[in-house]
């Protein structure tokens, strides 16, 4: 029957979502976010994505209703019939809840400042829709980051690449305009802080961002907003010349000593690095000093397929505990790379955390597509999207050159069996 | 110049009853018209026949009748020779008298009077009788014990016609004429061989020898133009209509039993044949003045013949299995039953099982329908293969590679995108679609194979009938149509 293959294609372990018809523009996946909260109190997660800057985005089901239902659209997207505001799309980010809302989708305007909210779980006398005020004519918003959880630092961080002294990085409070985070110690190595940002979470009160700009330096610092004030704190900085260096970020905890970690990728360029540093957050100098990396990841695969070569290794990274063992692990996109001959088909990489940074090498696998699209750029964008758990993350992976994500309910690391329909994966 | 005798034989045989007709089923013959001749021919076998029980008084009676009804001295005769038998000599006398008076010129006149003194002196009575007492009989009792033969010195007649008349006939005994005059001609005749002889100016003389029993009647009929001397042939059967065929059949039919006609003297080969039944020979003497029956049955052949006829010319016959060609068709057929078949392309075969009468014709007339074509239940019964082929493929295919994706699965490498699955989704789709389509097509294809909007052929076997009722043409007559010769 041929329903036998539609449930093959439901159980299949590696969700994709194409484009609907309502988004005109092709090559969604260049903006990717993750997100999720409660919906009248029951689990629903959410991936958004767009084709980039002033393009509709949407959101698709992940976890609805508590179970996965990687079918459908969520109702909070941006389309054509509900126009974004100019400049918006170019980057996404979602969070649990804004006010009495929950389970929303933002995404600022790189034009205007300001930041568009639409939320799925609408209290009574809110429309869902809402504006918080941004920074006009910073280039507000050329990246974001979404906190990861319901925290009192805010719901997301933005670049803003074009403010002036050489760019911002603003905070995102809940239910409130967006807040300029004071990262001037960590001046110098150029402008446009900002065009890249990554936000985790050191305890209850404290958040650490890690923003890079356009000189190769990486500012990370802390922010504590215990007393309702934010005191940032720059804890280090990493530079390095290489073109691109830092314009793919990711923290958390990846050896679980409670520090947070960071990793720097590179973004596009013929002299870019073909690698990720990671930073121990236990090591970082508690000033914009040097920092040696903990280790260095490269596109090392075991999957004869994939050929690394060229593969922008790094252009992309994301963090989150996808297989629920307590460590966040980190997962590098590498867009390029040629995957069964096929170039440009792409292919991301999954470092298990482990108790040693060092050892990050030692349980990688690969995500890939079995029937790779040439130039597919799978891995251009990468985002951590809440399970039907709360303990762990599903990774979403960006292929814009096949105009579509995936979900990767299943990477191959020890204990990632997250199926709650059909058997996606088995334990490893 | 032919010159020729037609003997009519009119000699009575010794028996109580004139020769019957022994085709017993056919019809009587035609009678023959009473003539005088005929008349004094049957009283003289009345005669004949009582003479021989011994009932010599009534002979002498039917005698006399004969000479009554055609006045010929030798009727005479044979009344006194009776009534001499039966112990009346003055009657018998007083016939003699009349014998001698009615032909003065009597070869035996002399014999015959002498004849007549002694029965006088016989007749006349003894002493006179006592008085009171009966006198004695005119002559002693006759012989009461019945005669072996007819006595041979009773008189024949020939009587003898000859066409055209005015011939002159002589009948010769050891050289000598006995008796001469033109025709007709009539002579009374005592047993023995004679020649006859006829002489016309235009004719060629023609001498016959002919023997002459006692006590008969002999009628001759002289033919001149035939040339020869003629007897006359009866040819019964138990089937009327055959034909009868006469020394040569090259020749055709003679006639038709019931056959009689006059025939040339001596030995014939006599054929009767009739459509259906067997032909049947036999050979038969016929001797000047003999009336000669012959009688021959005829049995049914052992085979019959068949006719088809159909609304499709050219169809083929087939009994029992075997082609025997095409309509219209008529052929021989052993009787009993035969499985025919009669078919023709793009038609619907007509069977039938066919009783043959033996030696009778049956006919069938068969009306083929059209057969309604099987091309398009074959057509679509290949296709239902190939749906069903394709299928089973589709299916096959779409099997192996949902183990393949299920593997794909468990292992946590497939995807919601992997176009396998959509080709396994096609795949399983045209396996169904090939089922569906197998399914009715198939079904398509078994109503096509067994739907058929006409009637079968049909035919009628007709009852058999003889040969002789087959349609008939006849271009020396230009009739068409049946003959009735057959017997039903």
């Amino acid at each position: 029957m041929p329903t036998e293959f539609e449930d093959l294609r439901q159980e299949a372990s590696t969700v994709a979502y194409e484009r609907p018809d309502e988004l005109s523009v092709a090559g969604i996946g260049r903006a990717l976010a993750g997100y999720g909260g409660a919906i009248d109190g029951v689990r629903n997660t959410r991936v958004v994505t767009s084709a980039g800057l002033d393009t509709p985005y949407v959101a698709y089901n992940v976890v609805r209703a508590g179970e996965l239902r990687t079918e459908g659209t969520a109702a909070d997207a941006c389309t054509a019939s509900r126009a974004c505001p100019p400049g918006a799309s170019v980057s996404l980010v979602g969070f649990p809840a804004w006010g009495a809302d929950t389970v929303c989708a933002a995404t600022p305007s790189t034009v205007g400042g300001e930041v568009t909210i639409r939320c799925e779980g609408v209290a009574e006398g809110s429309s869902g829709v809402h504006v918080a005020i941004g920074a006009a004519g910073e280039r507000f918003g050329e990246a974001a980051a979404s906190v990861p959880v319901d925290h009192p630092f805010g719901r997301a961080v933005f670049g803003a690449p074009g403010a002036a002294g050489g760019g911002a990085v603003y905070r995102l409070p809940d239910g409130a305009a967006a807040e300029a985070l004071d990262l001037s110690a960590g001046a110098g190595m150029g402008g446009e802080m900002g065009l890249a940002v990554a936000v985790g979470v050191v305890d209850a009160d404290t958040a650490l961002t890690a923003s890079a700009g356009s000189g190769g330096r990486v500012i990370v610092a802390t922010h504590d907003v215990a007393g309702g004030a934010v005191t940032s704190t720059v804890i280090g900085c990493i530079d390095d010349a290489a073109e691109g260096f830092g314009l793919a970020l990711a923290v958390a905890d990846f050896d679980g000593d409670g520090a947070v970690d960071v990793a720097v990728g590179s973004g596009p360029g013929a002299g870019r690095l073909e690698e990720v540093r990671v930073y121990g957050g236990a090591d970082a100098p508690g000033s914009c000093a040097a920092w040696t990396p903990a280790t260095t990841l490269t596109c090392a695969s075991d999957d004869p397929l994939v050929d690394c070569a060229g593969a922008e290794f790094g252009a992309s990274l994301v963090a989150g505990d996808v297989n629920a063992d307590g460590l966040a692990d980190l997962v590098v996109g590498a867009p390029t790379a040629t995957v069964d001959d096929v170039a440009g088909a792409g292919a991301a990489f999954v470092f298990a955390g482990a108790a040693r940074l060092t050892d990050l090498d030692d349980d990688v696998r690969t995500l890939r597509h079995p029937a790779p699209a040439t130039n597919g750029d799978l891995g251009r964008t990468l985002a951590a999207v809440p399970g039907a758990e709360a303990d762990r993350v599903e990774v979403a992976v960006g292929a814009p050159g096949a105009d579509r994500i995936y979900v990767f309910l299943c990477t191959g690391l020890d204990g990632d069996s997250p199926a709650t329909v059909g058997p996606r994966c088995q334990p490893q | 110049m032919w010159l020729g005798f037609a003997a009519a034989p009119c000699a009575a045989q010794p028996s109580d009853e004139p020769p019957a007709d022994e085709s017993t089923d056919e019809a009587p013959p035609e009678p023959r018209a009473p003539n005088p001749i005929e008349r004094a021919r049957s009283h003289m076998e009345r005669g004949q026949a009582l003479y021989l029980q011994a009932r010599f008084e009534e002979a002498a009676t039917e005698f006399q009748a004969a000479y009554e009804a055609q006045p010929f001295s030798a009727f005479l005769f044979n009344a006194g020779v009776a009534l001499e038998r039966a112990g009346q000599p003055g009657r018998a006398a007083d016939f003699f008298q009349q014998y001698v008076d009615r032909d003065p010129e009597a070869s035996d006149r002399a014999e015959v009077q002498a004849r007549i003194g002694r029965l006088r002196e016989a007749a006349q009575p003894a002493a006179a009788p006592p008085d009171g007492a009966e006198p004695p009989p005119e002559s002693a009792p006759p012989e009461s014990a019945p005669p072996d033969a007819l006595p041979e010195e009773f008189k024949s007649l020939l009587s003898v016609r000859t066409n055209p008349e005015g011939a002159t006939l002589t009948v010769l005994q050891g050289g000598e004429a006995v008796a001469s005059g033109p025709a007709p001609f009539a002579h009374t005749l005592v047993q023995g061989r004679y020649t006859i002889r006829v002489e016309h100016p235009d004719y060629q003389t023609v001498e016959q020898e002919m023997r002459i029993e006692p006590g008969k009647v002999y009628v001759v009929i002289v033919e001149m133009s035939q040339g020869q001397f003629l007897g006359y042939l009866r040819v019964s059967s138990n089937v009327a209509g055959a034909s009868v065929y006469i020394d040569d059949r090259e020749q055709g039919p003679r006639g038709q039993t019931p056959f009689e006609a006059p025939i040339p003297v001596g030995t014939h080969q006599i054929w009767v044949e009739r459509p259906g039944y067997r032909l049947e020979e036999t050979e038969a003497e016929v001797g000047i003045g003999d009336d000669v029956t012959v009688r021959i049955d005829l049995s049914r052949v052992d085979f019959g013949r068949l006719r088809v006829v159909s609304n499709v010319s050219g169809a083929r016959v087939v009994v029992d299995d075997q082609p025997v060609g095409v309509v219209p068709f008529e052929g021989e057929l052993s009787g009993g039953p035969h499985r025919l078949r009669v078919e023709a392309d793009g038609m619907k075969s007509y069977e039938a099982v066919v009783e043959i009468q033996n030696g009778q014709l049956t006919p069938v007339r068969a009306r083929l329908r059209p057969d309604v074509g099987r091309g398009g239940g074959v057509v679509a019964a290949i296709f239902a293969g190939v749906f069903l082929a394709g299928g089973v493929t589709a299916a096959l295919i779409g099997n192996d590679l949902m183990g393949t994706l299920q593997a794909e699965r468990d292992a946590g490498r497939l995807t919601s995108d992997d176009p396998r699955i959509d080709t396994g989704l096609f795949l399983y789709i045209g396996a169904d679609a090939g089922f569906g389509l197998a399914l009715i097509v198939g079904a398509l294809s078994l109503y096509y194979f067994l739907y058929d909007p006409l009637p079968p052929s049909e035919g009628t076997v007709l009852e058999a009938r003889d040969w002789a009722f087959a349609p008939m043409l006849d271009p020396q007559r230009g009739v068409a149509g049946v003959s009735l010769g057959g017997q039903f």
